[in-house]
Order: C-alpha cells, then sequence, then structure tokens
C-alpha cells in the first residue's frame, strides 16, 4: 500500500500503486509527481532567459518633452534616478528590474541544473531557493505598473507625452513565464533518490 | 495496515507525509524541509464581510484619481482603469491584457468567489462546483498583484514629483490603501479547502 495525496485539494488516499486516478473531492487527476515538471520548467525559463535580452535592451518608455522624444530603457531609468539624486528610487527599480529577474532565473536554473549535475548542496537549501524565488516572482511587474500609469498621466502630446516602450511587451512576458516556470515546478522531485 | 489516513497530511515541499496536528489552527512545519504544512484552519464569516467591503471599496476606488498634477494649468490625473486604457490605445494588447488581469480582474474574482463560497455554504443554492470555486479561489489569489501596484503608485509619485512639483495623492490612493487591507483580510480569513464542506 501507498499513500497519496491530491496537490489540488490535498485529500490523502491509500493505494496500491502510483498509479494515476480521478480525486474523488477536486475530480482532477491525482499523479505522485507533476508530469514533465522539470522538463517543462526549464523550458520556460529558457524563454524566460530569452525574453530578457529585448526588455534590457529596448527602451521600456518613450518620453516627449517639448517635441523632443527621448527613449529610455530600464538601465536609462535607474541612472536618471541616481542623477537626480534619487537613490531609494534607483534602488527599488533596480533591484525590481534588474536584481529580482536575474535571481529568479539563476535561482530556477541552478535548481534545475541541481537535479542533473552533482551538486554538492542541501536539498533544504535548494528548496529555500525556490521558495524564495516563487515569493519575490510578482515584484517584478512594479516597473510595468510605473510605466503604464507614467502613460496614463502624462498625456499633453507634443508638450509632455509619456508611452510605453518595446521593452514593456518583453518584460511582462518574461515576468509571468518565469511565474508559471516556478509555478510548475514540482520540488518534491528534490527529495527523490 | 490501515491507519487513519484523514490525519496524515503531504509535504508538497519535499513529499514527506507527517502525522497532523490535532489542535485546531496551530502552524506546523515539515521536520524534514521546514515548509509550512496545511492547518486545520477554520472559516470566518468576517472572510464574507472583508469581500464585501473590498468590493465596494473598488467601485469607489475606480471613481476617484490616484494621482492628480497640474501642468500649465491643465489637470492631469491616473485612474486605475485608465492605466489598462492608455495601454491598449497605444497599442500594447498583451501589456493591457497582463495589467487588467492582475490588478483589476483577478481581484474583483477573488472577492466575487468568496462571496459566492459564503452563498453557497449558507444556502441551498448553487451557483458552481465546489471544485470550481476552490480551483478559482486559488488561481485568482496568485494571480493577483493590487499589492505590486500599490507600489508602483508611490513609485510613480515620487517619479511625478521631481518632474512636476504639483503632484499630489488623490482619494483614489487613499481608498485603494482600504481596499488592499479588506481584500487581504478577506484571503487570510478564508480556507479554501473549506468550500468541501468536510
Amino acid at each position: 500500500m501507498v499513500l497519496i495525496s491530491c496537490k489540488n485539494c490535498h485529500k490523502m488516499y491509500e493505494k496500491e500503486t502510483f498509479d494515476d486516478f480521478k480525486c474523488t473531492r477536486c475530480k482532477h487527476t491525482v499523479s505522485h509527481r507533476v508530469k514533465n515538471s522539470l522538463q517543462v520548467s526549464l523550458a520556460l525559463t529558457i524563454c524566460a532567459i530569452l525574453l530578457y535580452i529585448p526588455a534590457m535592451l529596448y527602451p521600456m518608455m518613450e518620453i516627449t518633452k517639448l517635441g523632443i522624444s527621448i527613449d529610455s530603457t530600464i538601465m536609462e531609468g535607474v541612472i536618471s534616478f541616481l542623477e537626480y539624486e534619487s537613490y531609494f528610487m534607483a534602488f527599488v527599480i533596480f533591484t525590481a528590474s534588474v536584481v529580482i529577474p536575474i535571481i529568479k532565473l539563476i535561482g530556477l536554473l541552478f535548481i534545475f541544473i541541481s537535479l542533473k549535475i552533482n551538486i554538492r548542496m542541501e536539498n533544504k537549501t535548494k528548496n529555500l531557493i525556490y521558495k524564495f524565488v516563487e515569493a519575490i516572482g510578482k515584484w517584478s511587474m512594479i516597473d510595468i505598473y510605473v510605466v503604464a500609469l507614467l502613460a496614463s498621466v502624462v498625456q499633453l502630446d507634443e508638450v509632455f507625452n509619456i508611452k510605453g516602450g518595446l521593452a514593456a511587451t518583453s518584460f511582462a512576458l518574461m515576468v509571468i513565464v518565469t511565474m508559471i516556470a516556478a509555478n510548475r515546478f514540482d520540488t518534491r522531485i528534490i527529495w527523490d533518490e | 495496515m490501515h491507519k487513519d489516513i484523514n490525519n496524515i497530511v503531504e509535504c508538497y515541499g519535499c513529499g514527506l507525509f507527517i502525522k497532523k496536528e490535532p489542535r485546531r489552527n496551530t502552524k506546523q512545519n515539515c521536520p524534514r524541509c521546514n515548509s509550512k504544512l496545511s492547518v486545520n484552519k477554520t472559516h470566518s464569516i468576517d472572510s464574507l464581510y472583508y469581500a464585501i467591503s473590498s468590493l465596494l471599496l473598488f467601485g469607489i476606488l475606480n471613481v476617484y484619481p490616484l494621482i492628480t498634477l497640474n501642468i500649465n494649468e491643465n489637470e492631469l490625473k491616473a485612474t486605475l482603469i485608465g492605466t489598462v486604457q492608455i495601454l491598449f490605445e497605444q497599442d500594447f494588447f498583451f501589456v493591457s491584457f497582463i495589467v487588467l488581469f492582475t490588478i483589476l480582474l483577478a481581484p474583483i474574482f477573488n472577492s466575487l468567489i468568496i462571496i459566492f463560497a459564503f452563498i453557497q455554504a449558507k444556502t441551498k443554492i448553487r451557483f458552481f462546483t465546489h471544485s470550481f470555486l476552490h480551483d478559482s479561489f486559488h488561481f485568482f489569489k496568485h494571480w493577483g498583484f493590487i499589492e505590486v501596484f500599490i507600489i508602483s503608485v508611490i513609485v510613480t509619485y515620487i517619479k511625478l514629483i521631481g518632474m512636476v512639483s504639483s503632484t499630489q495623492f488623490d482619494i483614489g490612493f487613499y481608498v485603494m490603501l482600504a481596499y488592499v487591507f479588506c481584500f487581504y483580510m478577506s484571503n487570510i480569513k478564508f480556507e479554501g479547502k473549506s468550500i468541501f464542506g468536510e
């Protein structure tokens, strides 16, 4: 006899084998482990890394002041805050748009690689990294919301105007894809022999 | 060998099966990976009141602007729906949809699901299946980013005040603070599993 539980509603079952079956409570398919969780999460993480490149290279917003348009990338935005001596804001934007996405992507890649290559690290630490990645996931959206708010408030045609840039789409997509990658990963496989 | 399997809980962090703490509302951690385990949390009716309050506040929030500023006697305003609308008008369809879903739809549906769950639990009316309510509650809770948005409003304010000194928070921002509080409380006091009534 083996114990198996529904990951969706947490109902416990005692079964003969680890074969899939339907949960009597929530009607979801109960599996011993999430199917192809590592492969899907790894593919999504690689996709997120590729999306992060245009997000950093292309402008996040386009500012028009008295008919002159200036494009601003994420890093240029951080530098402009530093120039205005707004160090706290530079720190917030830099953390949300640069540090958090990089930590998320490296953290996930590290966990996935550690499952294939023997890396000396406790499973508990890997679990901790995963939990941290999952918890900080949505905070990268700050920059997207700031661009949306600035674009909605500053609309004075050629006098003063703010528009979203090309990087906004790839950055938003990168955040969502990373969140799905983290969500899809079944951490129990870290502990499987 | 038949154990009482209802007293066992699986840790979804490491897959270890652990005996449940018999006392209700007590925190329990996995002895192997230290993950927080799902506890026997009791459902509170307060969650319903907070969910209704948050929906009402959400309605008010959409009436008032979050930030206002004056440039050459032109009054500019930022509203919640305006942020979605402007992205859509600027052809950022995907970003506009993401913003619409994460700051408007997911939080509204989250509160509605809590209200429907209570209606179904207290009356014989059945709008949705238990499974649908349970899955929707967790889905909308996961994809609602309203707390991130409120930080973004503060960042935008600081960014704007550097450019235009007349920038100020408007009524919408203060309503939003109250809304986030009610929204959070409704989620904390609600136990997804109790939808199944077991």
